[in-house]
């Protein structure tokens, strides 16, 4: 039962309850890095094979995990940085104009 | 040269970008910041029209770096893709036209993000793979994210705040839908995966077809994934909204058809499509009773005209199919037109509440512009919204309900567009004598001026795209060429179409009189919070589970 993609959706699920029931910026942020964090795992436990090794193709090895979810995670890390960035930005502006971090109160 | 045109119509825009940053760090060099986004802009629509040529021997499909094809990053240039880079090169470009002066303070940093956003929407519209699709957007709507925040500054900071939350929730449903294909299929070429679809069981297919509509709903703004859309698009720099609403919603539209046009083998799935387009056009009508806020009134309008175009693509016949295509270039053209005159407004009178405008014919090229507008948007015969409004209704002849839910949608539409007209323009307001409003500076008449000409144009020569290019698309989506019928002029639809303004003009005399029973209802929309918004999406999206489980 405990492998990557059981484990990839409850982290999705935990950040979607995260998300849902916090008003705190800061969390909301937290939340969708948690999210964010699951679907890279769903992806790298796509790729998974028991038994196998890295993708580095050198002589001698032919039993190795798909390298293709990877390459796109890394991707996918990287957007999410930037989005992760950016979000923060601007609520630090949220913070200078509102001084309140909850997303109820800023009227 | 012309063989690596694709590739050149997505870097051009990134590379004048970071021309224009490099300049930036010189001061007094606005001009040559100016100069070069308008050669970033100006370019893809050239190199556009020198695709045209090319695109009637078939499909251009290019490979990046010269890898064979399942391997290759694939771009893909058909039908479809032309008409929405096309409309996207010309609504960019009066946009950027319009911007100069109305963000005449603003530092070269708006530009900049201005230009990598319509990098990434030709990226949209061009790739042919499905994760590229996603990194693409990413870029758009980061770029949108930033854009918002020039605008009024509380208000769009919260506003891109939830646009940020909201959309990166519909990335990650994106992103888990395309590893659920990816574990089935093993490809990524949107291509390939329509060819082998069919071989994914039902259950995964259910859960597949949700994510990806969890994902677009939110993208297009199907009520109730709507949350996001009507403060994001009020508060941007008009020029943005003009941008938001025009092309930026559209992308989700455009991976709709993608993805249903793979070919999901469900049940039901037209009809369950159809209701959700029906209840959005009629959800934003509704929407709009309570606003007194001109960009607001507009935003709520975007997601009533996604909802036909909803209609249009669900019916997935030709006649709705080319329909509902149309109708993305026709409200790009009408809705960038109106945000445009709603910035105008905004710039002369400097408030958005339209009970205080009371312009009167002090701005006559915009009172004309917006009475154009908002005559396309409401399907009166001459200008281009009937066409496409007439062909997505007789695509439902066969559903009468929903038909009956569009006819509302129009006369709401009506309504609308009539008590704008009424409050900004025809009454007159106490402040009037003290102020003389002038007409707004000559570069930002003419964008206005150009997309009304081109609302005429698109109604009185239907055939010019319908023939060339939308019908072409869509019968090559559904991969048969049926012959249809068109009528344009139809005596029975012109009377129609004047029946909905009259019932239009006496709906806007009900909401003026009974305004204060309408506030009470702008309370309850007002609760609808972020954490509300998601939990709303969250708990439809299970239903659409469930439903597709039940049906299949």
């Amino acid at each position: 039962m405990i492998n990557g993609l059981n484990i990839s959706i409850i982290l999705f699920l935990v950040g979607l309850y995260g998300i849902i029931t916090n008003k705190n910026v800061i969390k909301i942020i937290m939340s969708l890095s948690i999210m964010g964090n699951g679907v890279v795992l769903f992806f790298i436990s796509l790729g998974f094979v028991k038994d196998s090794i890295a993708p580095i193709i050198l002589p001698g090895i032919d039993n190795i995990v798909d390298p293709l979810p990877q390459a796109l995670m890394l991707t996918m890390i990287v957007i999410n940085l930037c989005l992760t960035a950016l979000a923060l930005t601007i609520v630090t502006w949220l913070y200078h104009e509102f001084g309140t971090l909850d997303i109820g109160e800023m009227k | 040269m012309i063989d690596h045109l694709p590739i050149f119509l997505i870097i051009t825009p990134l590379i004048s970008a970071i021309f224009l940053a490099i300049f930036s760090l010189f001061a007094k060099a606005e001009k040559i910041q100016k100069i070069t986004a308008f050669i970033g802009l100006f370019l893809p629509f050239f190199y556009l029209t020198l695709l045209y040529q090319k695109l009637s021997n078939g499909i251009i499909e290019y490979n990046i770096g010269g890898w064979t094809k399942p391997y290759a990053i694939t771009l893909v240039i058909d039908d479809l893709t032309f008409t929405f880079a096309f409309i996207t090169s010309i609504i960019t470009f009066l946009s950027f036209i319009y911007s100069i002066k109305y963000m005449k303070n603003k530092d070269g940093k708006f530009y900049f993000f201005f230009l990598v956003m319509v990098s990434g929407l030709y990226g949209i519209f061009l790739t042919g793979d499905i994760f590229n699709l996603y990194v693409f957007f990413e870029l758009t709507v980061v770029s949108s994210y930033i854009l918002i925040t020039y605008g009024d500054k509380k208000v769009s900071l919260k506003a891109s705040f939830k646009y940020l939350v909201v959309g990166s929730l519909a990335s990650f449903f994106f992103l888990f839908a395309i590893g659920l294909l990816y574990i089935k299929i093993g490809l990524l070429n949107i291509e390939y995966l329509s060819i082998h679809i069919h071989n994914i069981d039902t259950q995964t297919q259910i859960v597949i077809f949700s994510l990806f509509l969890g994902a677009i709903g939110i993208k297009a703004a199907i009520i109730p994934f709507h949350g996001w859309l009507v403060s994001a698009h009020s508060t941007a720099p008009s020029p943005i909204s003009a941008i938001l609403s025009g092309i930026t919603v559209k992308t989700g539209v455009y991976i709709f058809i993608r993805i249903f046009a793979l070919g999901f083998t469900l049940q039901n799935l037209n009809e369950m499509i159809m209701v959700l387009g029906a209840i959005t056009a009629l959800g934003g009508v509704i929407g709009a009773l309570v606003e007194w806020d001109i960009k607001r009134l507009l935003a709520y309008h975007t997601i009533s005209q996604i909802g036909f175009i909803i209609v249009g693509i669900g019916a997935f016949s030709t006649i709705g199919l080319a329909g509902g295509i149309y109708h993305v270039v026709n409200h790009a053209v009408f809705k960038g037109l109106l945000f445009l005159c709603a910035g105008a407004i905004i710039y002369r009178t400097g408030t958005k509440d339209i009970r205080e405008h009371g312009i009167g014919k002090t701005m006559p090229v915009t009172l004309i512009t917006y009475i154009i507008a908002a005559l396309s948007i409401s399907g009166v015969t001459p200008f281009n919204g009937a066409v496409s409004k007439s062909m997505i209704e007789s695509s439902v002849y066969s559903y009468p309900i929903i038909w009956l839910i569009l006819v509302f949608a129009s006369i709401g539409t009506v309504a609308h567009f009539s008590k704008i007209l009424y409050y900004s323009f025809i009454k007159s307001h106490k402040n009037l004598q003290k102020k003389k409003y002038q007409e707004v500076p000559l570069s930002m008449q003419i964008p206005m001026i150009i997309l009304a000409f081109f609302c005429i144009l698109l109604g009185v020569l239907p055939n010019l795209w319908l023939d060339n290019l939308i019908l072409p698309a869509s019968s090559s989506i559904l991969s048969g060429y049926s012959v249809i019928q068109i009528k344009f002029l139809d005596p029975l639809h012109i009377i129609k179409e004047w029946i909905i303004v009259v019932l239009g003009l006496i709906l806007l005399k009900v909401i003026i009189v009974r305004s204060k029973e309408i506030d009470k209802l702008r309370k309850l929309i007002s609760k609808f919070n972020l954490n509300t918004c998601i939990f709303i999406m969250v708990t439809t999206l299970i239903f659409i589970l469930i439903f597709l489980k039940i049906v299949n």
